[in-house]
């Protein structure tokens, strides 16, 4: 196929960032067991952290890449009026790239629609929805059964998650849709360790509010287990109530973790791509890659 | 000969299928023949046979052939198909930007008491601190 020097770049770029993510992606995969684990003893707003990284870097890494090396590359260093052939498997992997792209900016539109419109159950109980102008959703159930100290932990617990931006977290995993299947444990560890940090931080040390707010777990499960409704009834994960709970109960003993080796790591990155990217030889050699990939 | 094994799929079933697992639930192993005596009401062979035929197809059944006839059983256990079907029901949560209290519903009532009373416990040994 023969395409005009802008239409290729386009092509490019969409194939570049196709093969960059898959790479990145299969790297993740790989180590992503150990991160959980990893994850899992540390403290919850650091292990939140940690895997959440892992599981957005493919993304992130693969369109830095493309920002910084291909498109500079090729603007540079391709003759801008040549007529090219572009190959099969340039033409392929850029339509996955930009297949890939679109599916990621369609669920995020339709999670905000749905988001907009959310609204609990009478037998709901607390949530924090949306993220430009969070909502606290709280069902009349749970005003009514709550009581004061009860409903003002569960409140404070929803405030952590607004202050760290979970909900800005859930939209940018849906703008990075996984392509391998290790990112769903990556996310589902993030979601666990973030709902202990909003515990944590919700109990502020306080062993009372701690157990206000292990109680409004408690009554809320069981809402919801009362409730007359098919859901309720046949789905169990009681595994992860019974861990928070437990947490609560032992609040005001934290593990003390430190990620200071992995922010000088990514700072370490974050350079040497940079000086890379100023590099005439570093995109010539890119170019190079990319003539190759073209045919 | 199957290279590929069929998923369940969560499609919710019609009456004479709803019967007709809930046969095959209760007595494992069965054919055509056992499940259609075992029918609240009778039925034509043939009618029985294409239902667990539909069935097979679903992903909800598995079978064999034994002495020219098949004979076909539960795929996935009762509460396994029942989960899948709920879980189909419900929003994927990764398909809203919301955080929630609690995010899983349908708790063990016997965990709900054990966790109520360790949190009385506490709660007393709380109390007793404070006076």
């Amino acid at each position: 196929m023969t395409t005009s020097y802008f239409l290729r770049l386009l092509f490019l770029a969409c194939a570049a960032f196709f093969l960059l993510r898959l790479a990145a992606e299969a790297f993740a995969a790989l180590i992503a067991d150990a991160a959980i684990r990893r994850a899992e003893k540390m403290r919850p707003d650091a292990g939140a952290r940690l895997v959440l990284t892992l599981r957005l870097l493919p993304a992130f890494l693969s369109l830095l890449l493309v920002a910084m090396f291909c498109i500079p590359s090729y603007l540079r260093f391709e003759p801008p009026t040549a007529r090219e052939e572009i190959g099969v498997l340039c033409l392929s992997t850029a339509v996955l790239g930009l297949a890939l792209l679109c599916v990621a900016l369609w669920r995020s539109a339709r999670a905000w629609i749905r988001t907009a419109r959310y609204t609990l159950s009478d037998d709901g109980g607390i949530a924090l929805a949306g993220i430009v102008r969070p909502r606290v959703l709280i069902s009349a159930r749970a005003r009514r059964e709550l009581s004061e100290a009860q409903l003002d932990a569960a409140l404070l617990h929803e405030h952590a998650h607004r202050e760290s931006l979970d909900n800005l977290k859930r939209l940018l995993m849906l703008l990075a849709p996984a392509m391998l299947p290790g990112s769903r444990g990556l996310e589902r560890t993030w979601a666990r360790c973030a709902e202990w940090a909003a515990d944590e931080q919700a109990a502020g040390g306080d062993p009372s509010r701690a157990l206000a707010l292990a109680e409004a777990l408690v009554r809320v499960a069981r809402m919801q287990t009362e409730a007359p409704s098919l859901v309720a009834t046949l789905i169990n994960s009681d595994e992860d109530l019974s861990v928070r709970v437990d947490r609560l109960l032992n609040v005001g003993a934290p593990v003390e973790e430190h990620l200071g080796g992995a922010a000088i790591a990514a700072c370490a990155a974050a350079l040497a791509i940079a000086l890379a990217a100023v590099n005439p030889t570093a995109l010539h050699a890119v170019h190079g890659l990319l003539e190759r990939l073209l045919d | 000969m199957r290279f590929f094994k069929r998923a369940a799929q969560p499609q919710p079933l019609g009456s004479l299928e709803s019967q007709v697992m809930e046969v095959v639930w209760s007595h494992g192993d069965s054919s055509v023949r056992d499940v259609a005596e075992k029918l609240d009401r009778p039925l034509a062979y043939t009618t029985v046979m294409t239902t667990l035929d539909r069935l097979y197809k679903k992903g909800l059944l598995e079978r064999r052939k034994a002495d020219r006839a098949f004979v076909y059983w539960p795929s996935l256990t009762r509460p396994e198909w029942e989960r899948r079907i709920v879980a189909d029901l419900l929003p994927h949560s990764g398909d809203l930007l919301i955080s929630c209290l609690l995010d899983e519903v349908g708790q063990d009532v016997d965990l709900l008491n054990e966790l109520e009373r360790k949190i009385k416990l506490k709660r007393r040994e709380l109390d007793g601190r404070k006076s």
